[in-house]
């Protein structure tokens, strides 16, 4: 199919027709916001400072699928991490596993002196038996192996898998060459690609606003976990942890981890993290697991107004100067779904239009545009609506407002 | 398919300064800070197999930025943006096939999302063909999660295992899902790609010491491929599942059913000269 991609040129437009243009109100399921507060004074970084306004359009099959899914991820976590020491290490520690087949990995902790360890300095035990670890794994692949993955692993880890015939439950893990350094941090990690016991964590929404609730639904398959079993907090960009969450189960069963108040926005680039860790009883025994999953929190930088400037419509196409209030300086898209309607009255997908702008402070207007050959083409006509409208503040990767149903434009 | 470049907007015509028609093929490497991805990433050998496929084959390039980065920072679509723009107004081309590896997919797919971004992306979307997406991280993958997950549960500042590149960060599958949802098209149930987006997908790992098509791509490098493959769905390339790689735009083909030999191309071998991976890319130009 093909694909044009249109480049307007804002304000150069020829003989206009005006037409009547209605605001829809939001409903409960967009992302909206009432007003503005002044953003923090400290200096944030700015990822796109461009001044040069773009605006596109292109044309889409009024079959397209737009449902634009907002459903937030759900996590799922088949694994866990214990925190220890070379010299517990060397002492031996217990894993507890579900099933066979358990893959664990070695890291030592950030800063920690790295010891080169081999296959050989491994010793297993299951049930009353010890095993030297070459006698009871699959595969073993030492810090060399997994950097050449690319996937970025510690120095100095190692990762291997024990064979099926080792069984489950509880595992015992030896490494006699750390005894030396005893107080060196290491991070365990068992993963357990065969266990039917899974950890589910999932956030009520994938963007809240400062001061806003943050919810995480828990749920364990394969085990009845209650919501003593859990544990969790959320972490910011920069790694740093601002609160615990506090789970409880609600009338209809299901568990939630809470925290009440979303603290102050982080000018951190990336996301934010719910951490949750699992430990209770399985059907055969202890199950630990751990999950996280990530939202996004910004406090607004801009919002529409509802207002638009003088629609443009013509032969050429349409422009519509769309209506923003900017808290601070910053480059400014509009993008939404122009849909036509067909003869029968139903509404399907005409084009898919984008505008940015730089906006100072205050109000202005990023203008979305579409061209009539684009418009002449479609097999939908007016009235037309805009739909899934967002707005984004590009200089501060911030998704800001999100309308499913936006404006009609009625010739 | 030729896909042609036009603007009408009241008999004023754009214009773009792309006039002359040209073919051309770029290379976009994955996740990593490139400084000679033609001798590091791709090998020689790849890049001068698959450009013999162009009219003039010396109208290709090799992209070289920083995608340890967050894929919409100046050092990565910023940079991936300033060599493909480079390419296409200096050699006047309009016709570009943009062949991206892994995470280098995910750079092309920022760009071809988000249009207003950057002034040049336009002229690069509208001078590009179709993206051949060589094993791509799209929905992200569990690796990326497991490399940057931290301790138990500490309320003090959390450490962080490894050496998590904002680039990894970004590829933990539910910042993917973020990312898809609000910033990238093409994911089931968001608009489609402005131009179209074909997933070659790997589908396993092979290790066996006999198996003389192990070591293409390097021996060393499969044998902890199939270990991280653990973490990962039964199909998978070691890195990414399938469900990663087909998770935007379309499946062009899976490797067993194109190799030769019905060879499987593990994550490493979707970027070499393997089992006649470049003469299917070569061909596509």
């Amino acid at each position: 199919m093909k694909k044009t991609l249109f480049l307007a040129l804002l304000g150069t437009t020829c003989a206009v027709t005006a037409a009547e243009v209605r605001y829809l109100a939001p409903t409960g399921k967009d992302l909206t916001v009432e007003a503005l507060a002044p953003l923090p004074k400290r200096a944030e970084p700015l990822f796109n400072e461009a001044r040069e306004p773009v605006a596109v359009s292109w044309a889409v099959e009024a079959d397209a699928v737009m449902a634009f899914d907002q459903t937030p991820f759900r996590a799922e976590s088949r694994q866990y991490y214990l925190d220890t020491t070379a010299g517990e290490l060397a002492a031996g520690i217990e894993i507890f596993t579900t099933a066979p087949g358990a893959l664990i990995r070695l890291s030592p902790a950030a800063g920690a002196k790295q010891a080169s360890l081999d296959v050989a300095d491994l010793t297993i035990k299951a049930g009353d038996r010890e095993y030297a670890a070459a006698e009871v794994i699959r595969t073993f692949a030492d810090e060399a192996a997994l950097k050449a993955t690319g996937a970025s692993f510690a120095r100095g880890t190692v990762a291997f898998r024990l064979l099926d015939s080792v069984g489950e439950g509880v595992i015992g893990l030896r490494v006699d060459s750390l005894a030396k350094a005893a107080g060196a941090r290491y991070v365990v990690n068992v993963h357990e690609p065969e266990s039917n016991l899974v950890l589910h964590a999932t956030a009520s929404r994938d963007s809240y606003r400062p001061g806003t609730p943050i919810a995480i639904e828990v749920g364990f398959q394969g085990a009845e976990l209650q919501a003593s079993d859990f544990r969790g907090y959320v972490s910011a960009p920069d790694g740093r942890s601002v609160g615990d969450l506090r789970f409880s189960t609600g009338p209809d069963g299901r568990i939630f981890g809470l925290l009440p108040r979303a603290g102050a926005a982080s000018s951190a680039p990336g996301l934010w993290e719910a951490h949750v860790f699992a430990d209770g009883d399985g059907p055969d025994g202890r199950v630990l697991r751990d999950a996280r999953t990530a939202f996004a929190l910004a406090q607004p930088s801009g919002r529409l107004t509802g207002q638009t400037g003088e629609l443009a419509w013509s032969d050429a196409g349409l422009e519509l100067p769309v209506g923003i209030e900017a808290a601070a300086a910053g480059r400014f898209e509009v993008r939404a779904v122009l849909f036509g309607t067909l003869a029968d009255g139903q509404l399907v997908p005409v084009a898919v239009a984008h505008a940015a702008t730089w906006l100072e402070a205050g109000t202005g207007e990023v203008s979305l545009s579409i061209s009539g050959a684009t418009l002449a083409s479609a097999g939908a006509g007016a009235p037309y609506e805009l739909r899934h409208l967002e707005l984004r503040d590009q200089s501060r990767m911030r998704s800001l407002w999100r309308q499913e149903r936006a404006f009609r434009l009625v010739p | 398919m030729r896909t042609r470049f036009a603007v009408l907007l009241c008999a004023l015509l754009l214009a773009t300064g792309v006039q002359a028609a040209g073919t051309g093929v770029a290379f976009v490497h994955g996740t990593g800070k490139q400084t000679d991805a033609l001798n590091d990433y791709w090998k020689r050998e790849f890049v001068d197999s698959v450009r013999q496929g162009l009219p003039n084959s010396s109208n290709y390039t090799v992209i070289n930025c920083d995608f340890e980065q967050f894929m919409w920072t100046s050092g990565a679509a910023g940079c991936l943006a300033g060599q493909l723009h480079g390419f296409i107004t200096s050699k006047n081309l309009d016709d570009v096939v943009v062949i991206t590896h892994s995470n280098g997919g995910n750079v092309m797919r920022w760009i071809l999302s988000n249009p207003t971004w950057d002034s040049r992306y336009p002229t690069i979307i509208n001078a590009t063909r179709w993206v051949n997406a060589l094993a791509p991280s799209s929905l992200g993958t569990p690796l990326a999660e497991a490399v940057t997950q931290g301790n138990v549960f500490e309320q003090s500042l959390g450490w962080l295992l490894g050496y998590a590149s904002d680039a990894v960060r970004m590829q933990q599958p539910s910042w993917m899902a973020y990312y898809n949802a609000n910033y990238l098209l093409g994911t089931s149930g968001r608009p489609s790609l402005p131009k179209g987006f074909w997933n070659v997908v790997g589908t396993d790992v092979e290790t066996a010491v006999w198996d003389g098509d192990s070591y293409c791509g390097g021996y060393t490098l499969n044998l902890g491929l199939e270990i991280t493959q653990a973490w990962l769905d039964s199909c998978s390339d070691g890195f990414l599942e399938c469900s990663s790689q087909t998770g935007a735009g379309q499946t062009w083909f899976y490797d067993t059913s194109r190799m030769n030999g019905r060879e499987p191309l593990s994550h490493n071998q979707s970027r070499r000269k393997c089992f006649g991976l470049d003469v299917i890319l070569r061909n596509d130009l």
